[in-house]
């Protein structure tokens, strides 16, 4: 009888770390590829339109990509919280509708960054094109 | 179509029965949570709001909000630690530096001059001790503080909580009556070493019982730009016009904040209302 209800245990610990993997592999839709890049989208975005909140941003990300990338709820909000924290992104909250609204806005410090960091992206895109597809012609 | 108040403190309501219970992630996730209802009642006017919700809720995953709070809990704790350094920084001014070196010399003085033994560790043992239960009992202070509050912040009970540093002034005690300490009692540098130990544990205590908890609604004003609002909403308006028995909704000034129907109350500050 115990040794069941240990198994059973076992077995419930297993389903929910598995959960949680899939949840995690979910965060950037399509691709783990992407997952590494979500701040940088994020800064991306920010510097593009200024100022925005967290459900606009999903919705923005979805309508640029057609669909193809989907940056699920339970991902962009500790993104957000974190690159808040490191003091890149800026609150304001300002009332819209019956509600209040929490926007995000890139700090002078975040500006600097989300520069470095698009550079540091386009350097690895560059690098990995040339492994993928490498350029064997002499010029 | 647009969300009802009604429907508003619903999702407050929803976003506290799974243990949000930080308005400013509230605040956060209710916006989200009703942005998306209303992007579904665009495309299906019929959709009942209940069900509406559930299913904005689903987005995030089996764990629901837990993610997002355990983020938001580190971003926090690492907000605490910046504000800490940053008033640890402002200490060190030249006259707080002579002040401090004098108690430190006072203290160095003190310890040198008792004889070794029992005497001088039961002595320090006090101290650290004093210090250990000060400590506790302001953290026990402002948490009583805190849970007559309305609303919470995250940033707040950090504040409040002192980054749990009680458990780093327990530390001492657990060393303390070694052979180690007993051994290097008499040493010079050791003295030195504990005299500074004990005046920087009193900065510290100085620093994250009293003097940022004093100004925790500064701290939250620069965190969010609406706090002095917020936190007079908070308080006395709300004390002014919330009546529990009649139904009476409070409102806030200017109608900025959705606070009638204020579901979050507990038991302790409806005793008091």
């Amino acid at each position: 009888m115990k040794k069941e209800y240990i198994k059973h245990l076992c077995i419930r610990k297993l389903c929910i770390l598995g959960v949680r993997k899939l949840n995690y592999l979910r965060i950037m839709g399509n691709s783990k590829l992407f997952k590494g890049s979500l701040n940088t989208i994020i800064l991306k975005m920010l510097e593009e339109e200024g100022k925005m909140y967290g459900y606009e941003i999903t919705q923005k990300v979805k309508e640029l990509t057609k669909g193809e990338l989907n940056i699920t709820e339970g991902a962009l909000y500790p993104a957000l919280h974190k690159l808040e924290a490191e003091g890149l992104l800026d609150v304001e909250v300002a009332k819209v509708d019956n509600r209040l609204r929490k926007y995000y806005k890139l700090t002078e410090q975040g500006e600097k960054e989300t520069v470095n960091r698009l550079a540091e992206l386009e350097d690895f895109i560059r690098s990995m094109q040339q492994l993928v597809n490498p350029d064997w012609s002499i010029q | 179509m647009k969300l009802s108040q009604d429907q508003i403190q619903e999702l407050f309501r929803f976003t506290r029965a799974h243990y949000v219970e930080y308005y400013d992630l509230q605040l956060e996730l209710v916006d989200h949570l009703a942005n998306g209802i209303e992007r579904q009642w665009e495309q299906n006017p019929n959709l009942s709001f209940e069900l509406a919700k559930n299913r904005e809720f689903r987005k995030f995953g089996v764990f629901g909000f837990e993610d997002v709070i355990k983020q938001r809990r580190k971003a926090m704790s690492k907000r605490y630690w910046a504000i800490i350094w940053s008033y640890f920084k402002e200490w060190w001014s030249l006259p707080k530096i002579i002040g401090t070196l004098a108690i430190i010399s006072v203290v160095f003085t003190f310890l040198k001059l008792l004889p070794n033994g029992d005497l001088k560790i039961g002595l320090v043992e006090g101290v650290f001790l004093c210090f250990t239960l000060l400590m506790l009992y302001r953290t026990f202070q402002l948490k009583r503080h805190m849970e007559g509050l309305w609303r919470k912040w995250m940033l707040q009970e950090k504040i409040y909580e002192q980054g749990l540093l009680v458990q780093l002034f327990l530390l001492p005690m657990h060393v303390w009556n070694t052979e180690w300490v007993n051994g290097n009692m008499g040493d010079v540098y050791f003295e030195i070493g504990l005299s500074i130990l004990i005046v920087s544990m009193g900065i510290l205590l100085k620093l994250c019982g009293f003097v940022i908890p004093s100004k925790a609604d500064e701290l939250l004003a620069e965190t969010y730009p609406n706090i002095k609002f917020l936190s007079f909403c908070n308080n006395f308006h709300f004390w002014l016009t919330y009546k529990p028995n009649n139904n009476i909704q409070p409102l806030c000034l200017n109608d900025l904040l959705p606070c009638n129907g204020n579901p979050f109350l507990d038991r302790r500050t409806l005793a008091r209302a």
